[in-house]
């Protein structure tokens, strides 16, 4: 049934290479380069899921440590954008609030407004009488009875100075409040924004801290993907042989456990969005009630599309790198050791 | 069609494992080869695979020298062999279709001619109703036959095997070889290695005989009947 074979030799090798090879390879078992090599990766991936399919409770120890890997930067960065978010939101008044020595009356008080309202880096002032600070206070705090309790107003003229916001993003504001203090008309210079300032210096920190934890803890998956798949590598050796035997080249040998990388990643990085998403939903109603008692709409930001999608290529890209990584170096072992 | 040129083998340890071999096999032919065991019968049928590269000489295949094979060139150059071993060499996690299947599905064929392909392949070899067995559960000789399939599954133009019946009683053996002869009749190339002296002798098929390394006799039977010497 084979006599006739070899006469009807092909051009075209198919997926073999092509070298100089004495023996045709038989016309039957000839594909075309591209349906081949689609073929193989449909056999992979299949092969691959269904290798996961059948043992899906093994690897849950892996599966857990991945997820968690994945999913403590990405709550780090999480906690940095609320953070972001709440600081961003406090710096949108950059006001300074100059408490006037109490002898100083509406004339100078009003002079002094205009004189600072010259300054470019200021946007307006506004004069508040001690009346309209009392009132403000008392509607402000659970103070009223002590208040009205007192027979003379303790407060003095205040002057609320907005900042523009070159001068807030310029960092020219510091020096700029350390002007205004300097007038003696004021008593207390108070910029609310000095500590968003140390904050976002902190801020800043923190997120770098982050990016190398996160890095760090990237490795770990890219290891224990490594490990993982070196273990299945191991474990299949008898197999990959025969594959070798029968004809496989290194890439379709290593095809399958690619796709288990690829595989351990997308689903470790699934795990770690849900258990995010899961950390969010149970946070979410304290941080509300907090943010709530000061007057806050706030709520916790979860993860958007463009992150966790960010987080999902990243899992299923060290996915595949750890298997690539760990099946090269086993398919550049000696093939016949014995 | 399998040529081999002053072919000698030497180990890293040091072991001399062929020396000197030089025989040639005509495309179509039947030959046996045998020897003690540790005479280099595997090591020659691994140089054929290239499992391993000889060190002095040169094997021809089809008239080409297989050194200049790269190990790139090696899986497709494998396409066109079949080989059987000694312990199958099956995978147990898999039926015995899937199994056979595997070089076809290496070969990316598409899966309807892969299904035709091995249906006809299994009937070949006598075990068309074990297709969806696990092959743990069959028996040694029906073990043997699913590695049979799969080698011959490609058609391939040369089929190496080396002591296929080596776990087999008398009976079964015989079976096995007359498989053997079977493809041989088909037009292909068939090299077995075998220490079994008296099945080889029934078959009456040209043998070589191999001792440390050297190959001492290259006998013919259709020579010795027509001048009607016995050999042994």
């Amino acid at each position: 049934m084979a006599k006739k074979n070899r006469s009807r030799t092909v051009e075209n090798r198919g997926a073999a290479p092509p070298g100089n090879l004495p023996l045709e390879i038989p016309v039957h078992v000839l594909a075309s380069p591209l349906r081949a090599w689609l073929r193989s990766h449909g056999y992979s991936l299949f092969s691959s899921i269904g290798r996961l399919w059948r043992q899906p409770f093994t690897q849950l120890l892996t599966f857990g440590v991945l997820a968690l890997a994945l999913a403590l930067p990405t709550m780090g960065h999480l906690a940095l954008k609320n953070m972001r978010y709440l600081s961003a939101a406090a710096a949108q008044p950059g006001d300074v609030s100059l408490f006037l020595r109490p002898e100083i009356a509406q004339p100078s008080a009003a002079a002094l407004q205009s004189r600072i309202q010259t300054d470019p880096l200021v946007k307006q002032v506004i004069l508040k009488t001690p009346e309209e600070a009392l009132a403000e206070f008392k509607q402000l705090t659970s103070f009223t009875d002590a208040l009205n309790a007192l027979d003379a107003n303790p407060l003095p003229f205040v002057l609320v100075v907005e900042l523009s916001r070159e001068s807030l993003q310029s960092g020219r504001a510091m020096a700029l409040v350390e002007a205004l203090r300097a007038n003696p008309e004021v008593e207390i210079a108070q910029f609310d924004q000095e500590w968003l300032f140390r904050l976002k210096a902190l801020l800043a920190l923190a997120e770098r801290a982050i990016w190398v934890f996160g890095g760090l803890l990237a490795l770990t998956v890219l290891l224990v993907i490594g490990n993982t798949i070196r273990l299945e590598l191991a474990a299949r050796a008898d197999e990959i042989q025969i594959m070798k035997l029968v004809g496989a080249d290194n890439a379709f040998v290593r095809r399958p456990f690619l796709y288990s990388g690829f595989w351990f990643g997308a689903i470790a990085a699934l795990l770690a969005i849900l258990l995010v998403a899961g950390a969010v939903w149970l946070l979410t109603p304290a941080v509300s009630g907090l943010a709530r008692s000061y007057g806050s709409e706030f709520r916790l930001l979860g993860l958007s599309l463009v992150e966790s999608a960010f987080v999902f290529i990243c899992g299923t890209v060290l996915g595949w790198f750890g298997a690539l990584i760990a099946a090269s170096a086993h398919m550049s072992a000696p093939e016949n050791p014995q | 069609m399998i040529r081999f040129d002053a072919v000698g083998k030497r180990f890293l340890s040091g072991f001399q494992a062929l020396d000197d071999v030089s025989f040639e096999l005509v495309a179509g032919e039947m030959v046996f080869l045998t020897g003690h065991s540790g005479a280099g019968k595997s090591t020659l049928l691994k140089l054929i695979a290239l499992m391993d590269r000889p060190t002095r000489g040169n094997i021809l295949i089809d008239s080409q020298p297989v050194q200049r094979f790269t190990a790139r060139d090696v899986p497709a150059y494998r396409r066109t062999l079949g080989l059987v071993f000694q312990d199958h060499r099956l995978l147990f996690d898999r039926s015995v279709f899937d199994n056979v299947a595997l070089p076809l599905i290496v070969a990316g064929l598409p899966h309807a001619q892969i299904e035709k392909q091995v249906q006809a392949t299994l009937l070949r070899v006598g075990i068309a109703d074990k297709a969806r067995a696990s092959p743990i559960t069959l028996s040694g000789g029906e073990q043997q036959r699913v590695g049979i399939a799969r080698a011959v599954v490609t058609k391939p133009a040369i089929l190496l095997a080396d002591e296929p019946t080596g776990n087999l009683d008398p009976d079964l053996s015989e079976e096995i070889m007359r498989l053997f002869l079977d493809f041989q009749q088909s037009g292909t190339t068939v090299l077995v290695a075998s220490h079994d002296l008296r099945l080889v002798r029934k078959l009456e098929k040209r043998v070589l005989v191999l001792d440390h390394g050297k190959l001492i006799d290259d006998f013919r039977p259709e020579v010795h009947r027509s001048t009607k010497v016995q050999h042994g």
